[in-house]
């Protein structure tokens, strides 16, 4: 007895699943032009020559160096208000300082969280929660006043040297790093305590054990805390703003970009240069993310969904 | 005989089918989230009405400490009562003994010499007198050709004062509690010697610090920062909310000084404020809702689709997104506004090519800002929520799916039933934290419209789709009104509402409670 398997062939597994296959690539094709069309045109423009603003046409007519050169030579304004290589090291210190510094508290302040039980520990992680549920620069007026007061900033009209402003951006930033510790701390929650505990019979110290075990079982997350501490202060404008207001040879790379456009009468010339400068600071940080993509999800999915 | 799924449901509508599930049960949650709310009201009060009485109670238990202690300390504990670290200096723990005298005499040397603690602190509760002024008639001193030079008298810095006596009051705060952790230390010396042991010496206390009280020693410099960087300014903020800070009162020039909840009723029922901030508030919470629900539906779809057996290429996919998040944040928001706008590049071509005759508002009024911000929040942040449920779909074990397949479960059902529900469990405190950040997304508005188009029904005083924070940055430092008081009454609210929701949100899911399982 035959059974009869006369299915008509739409309804067959094999062609819905191939239906299917097909169409989420095409939808996948899609979303990846709609999602690469910004970063195309930022790069076409950094390569356009014909007019330094921006134009009411989406591809450029000639294709030159000349936006590269603006921003090195910075011919339009003779003040040299374009200090792009100047705001780029600017940057580039403060990440490379804050990095060090915000590694070294984050994974010892959530290696206190993880791994030490001591009185107050609950109540502290929850007060370190509610202090993050503030709205960041409420406090910046009150820190821009502070660091005046202990002398960073200039108190009067005389200048201070630039790297005040780069000390000062560097504590900001370190200062309040501690408060990111949950993402470590959930990954240092899922090291089994038990390597611990037989360190602690043959006589570890807790100090230690944090630096010779706990950490070389954490390279994934010591990486990802280095590098997102790193890249945090390439994106900050608000508190570049606030700190450095118009000291020009302090701006951050953000804050001279964000310039570029909005500063008065600049974008007419500034706009290909703008994005030529967009472009340079691209390429590190999307060689770097990319480094860091495995990290970052091992790093998330480890560490901060599960609390 | 047939399975109770239809197994020949093509794609969409079974894709449909299951949003609209998702959509039912998600009714009821937000039913059972306002029961949450209203229990969250009257535990709040509770709360309140118990911490008055633990305070209260816990200043009495140290009172009657202090007291028990001095009675019952020999003259060597008791000496600490005046003398720090004379319980240990005394006792033969001498190092530890001088610390702490050396950081007594430094606080009365902080707090005594010339604009130091007192100078500021004593003029807290009146915010300073003395305005700034030019001397007139007798005040003025008589040069040597006896006419009258009338000099500008600095006078007090309400702001400084403020800020200055601050810390000062916070720093005698820290005072205090070594105050006490010292004749604690006394006693507890007077009772170990009583029983006969001996007292660690330094080097012993040294390696303590590195073992057993490990913590205090890698907690106590982020403390202080954290104290310094961001309780401190947090604190004057709150301060300033009670005070008439703006562009009238301001130092150097005039005084400002507390007002009391006047500042929190010209936020909500001044002139044009009652609106503004209904506005803002209603616009805050639709954007919070769809900027997160958005991003997370649409990426784990994308991560579904990716992840899908069958699907060639895959890390090709993933890559072409995550090039778009390492770009930063800013520059694509800031080209996004370039492109957008109703003269720009976007616009011109479409004109040029007669898909269009007139621009296309993308940015200029109410309603179509606020969808694009909605949809290149979209561009920006599906990236991201792709990556991690990406990560979360694949730690799903895959022979949960390989018994419902042999149930004969159909993909709807096994996505209903196994999918959704893990994702949810598992990224719940991720959702949170994501919604209340959109909450306070400052960067997306800010770059985009920059909180714009300006609302001209109240002349101007907040944009379209401003959102509390972006409203909060323009009042203050970001234009020209510099009314800091009405901001610090702002951010007040953002955090009461940010905290209020955390709370309600929190509790509800079971993920919070299970740290310790994990370990």
């Amino acid at each position: 007895m035959k059974t009869s398997n006369k299915v008509s062939i739409f309804k067959s597994q094999k062609f819905r699943n191939s239906l299917a296959n097909t169409t989420i690539y095409v939808v996948l094709t899609i979303m990846s032009l709609i999602w690469l069309f910004p970063v195309v045109w930022l790069v076409s423009n950094a390569f356009r020559g014909e007019d330094p603003g921006v134009v009411p046409y989406l591809f450029p007519k000639v294709w030159s160096f000349e936006p590269f050169k603006i921003l090195f030579t910075d011919r339009f304004i003779e003040s040299g208000q374009i200090k792009y290589l100047t705001w780029f090291f600017n940057t580039f210190i403060v990440a490379v300082f804050t990095m060090i510094l915000s590694t070294v508290v984050v994974l010892l302040t959530s290696y206190a969280f993880s791994r030490l039980r001591f009185k107050g520990r609950k109540m502290l992680m929850k007060l370190l929660m509610i202090l993050g549920m503030f709205p960041g620069f409420m406090s910046m007026i009150a820190v821009y006043f502070i660091l005046k007061g202990i002398g960073l900033l200039p108190q009067s009209t005389e200048g201070v040297p630039v790297s005040n402003y780069l000390l000062a951006l560097i504590l900001v930033y370190s200062g309040g790093a501690a408060m990111g510790y949950f993402v470590s701390k959930g990954y240092f929650d899922t090291i089994s305590k038990s390597i611990d505990e037989a360190a602690m019979i043959d006589g570890a110290s807790r100090a230690q054990i944090f630096w010779h075990i706990t950490l070389p079982l954490s390279k994934p997350i010591v990486i990802y805390t280095a590098l997102t501490s790193f890249m945090g202060p390439w994106g900050d404008y608000i508190f570049v703003a606030t700190i450095t207001k118009g000291e020009q040879s302090a701006w951050s790379i953000a804050r001279g970009l964000y310039e570029m456009l909005n500063g008065v009468g600049m974008i007419g010339n500034y706009f290909t240069a703008f994005c030529a400068g967009a472009v340079l600071i691209s390429i590190p940080i999307v060689a770097l993310f990319i480094f860091m993509q495995k990290f970052y999800v091992s790093g998330i999915t480890g560490g901060a969904v599960k609390g | 005989m047939t399975n109770k799924n239809n197994p020949k449901m093509p794609f969409f509508p079974w894709l449909l089918e299951g949003l609209l599930e998702s959509l039912k049960r998600f009714g009821l949650w937000l039913l059972e989230i306002v029961i949450t709310i209203g229990k969250a009201f009257l535990n709040i009060g509770i709360f309140a009405y118990k911490g008055v009485i633990a305070i209260g109670k816990g200043i009495y238990r140290w009172a009657k400490r202090m007291i028990e202690t001095f009675t019952k300390g020999d003259w060597k504990t008791r000496l600490s009562y005046a003398v720090f670290g004379s319980g240990y200096f005394l006792r033969g723990q001498i190092i530890k003994g001088i610390l702490h005298l050396v950081l007594q005499v430094a606080f009365f040397v902080f707090l005594l010499m010339p604009n130091g603690g007192w100078f500021w602190a004593r003029k807290l509760l009146t915010l300073g007198d003395v305005v700034t002024h030019v001397q007139t008639g007798d005040e003025c001193q008589l040069d040597n050709f006896g006419n009258p030079v009338c000099q500008t008298v600095l006078g007090d810095n309400s702001m400084l004062i403020l800020l200055y006596g601050l810390a000062t009051v916070f720093i005698a705060l820290g005072f205090w509690l070594i105050y006490n952790s010292q004749i604690k230390g006394a006693y507890k010396n007077q009772l170990l010697l009583k029983e006969g042991k001996k007292l660690p010496n330094f080097k012993q206390e040294v390696v303590e610090l590195l073992d057993n009280r490990f913590h205090v020693t890698i907690l106590s410099i982020p403390t202080v920062t954290i104290f310094t960087f961001t309780v401190l300014p947090l604190v004057f903020m709150i301060l300033l909310a009670f005070t008439n800070f703006n562009k009238d009162n301001q130092p150097p020039g005039n005084l400002f000084s507390w007002t009391g909840f006047d500042t929190f009723g010209n936020l909500f029922g001044g002139v044009g404020y009652s609106t503004a901030i209904t506005s803002i508030i209603q616009w805050t919470f639709v954007w919070a809702f769809f900027a997160t629900f958005s991003n997370y539906i649409a990426g784990m779809i994308v991560a579904l689709m990716i992840n899908k057996k069958g699907i060639k290429l895959k890390k090709l996919w993933r890559t072409v997104f995550v090039l778009t998040i390492a770009i930063p944040q800013f520059v694509t928001l800031m080209l996004m506004r370039r492109l957008l706008d109703d003269n720009g590049p976007l616009n011109a071509q479409l004109k040029a090519w007669g898909w269009i005759e007139q621009s296309i508002r993308f940015l200029s009024t109410k309603q179509n800002a606020r969808l694009t911000v909605i949809l290149i929040n979209m561009w920006v942040g599906v990236p991201y929520t792709m990556l991690v449920t990406s990560g979360i779909l694949m730690n799903i074990p895959g022979d949960l799916y390989e018994s419902a397949r042999i149930d004969g479960a159909s993909p709807f059902t096994q996505f209903w039933k196994i999918t959704l529900p893990y994702m949810l469990f598992v990224t719940g405190p991720y959702l949170i934290t994501a919604f209340i950040g959109n909450i306070n997304n400052f960067n997306v508005i800010f770059f985009l419209t920059g909180g714009g188009p300006a609302n001209t029904a109240t002349g101007g005083l907040f944009g379209d789709t401003d959102l509390l924070v972006t409203w909060l940055y323009s009042l203050t430092v970001g234009g020209a009104r510099q009314e800091y008081a009405i901001g610090s009454a702002l951010g007040i609210l953002i955090f009461i509402i940010s905290a209020f929701i955390s709370l309600v949100l929190y509790s509800r899911t079971a993920a919070s409670q299970r740290e310790d399982e994990f370990q």
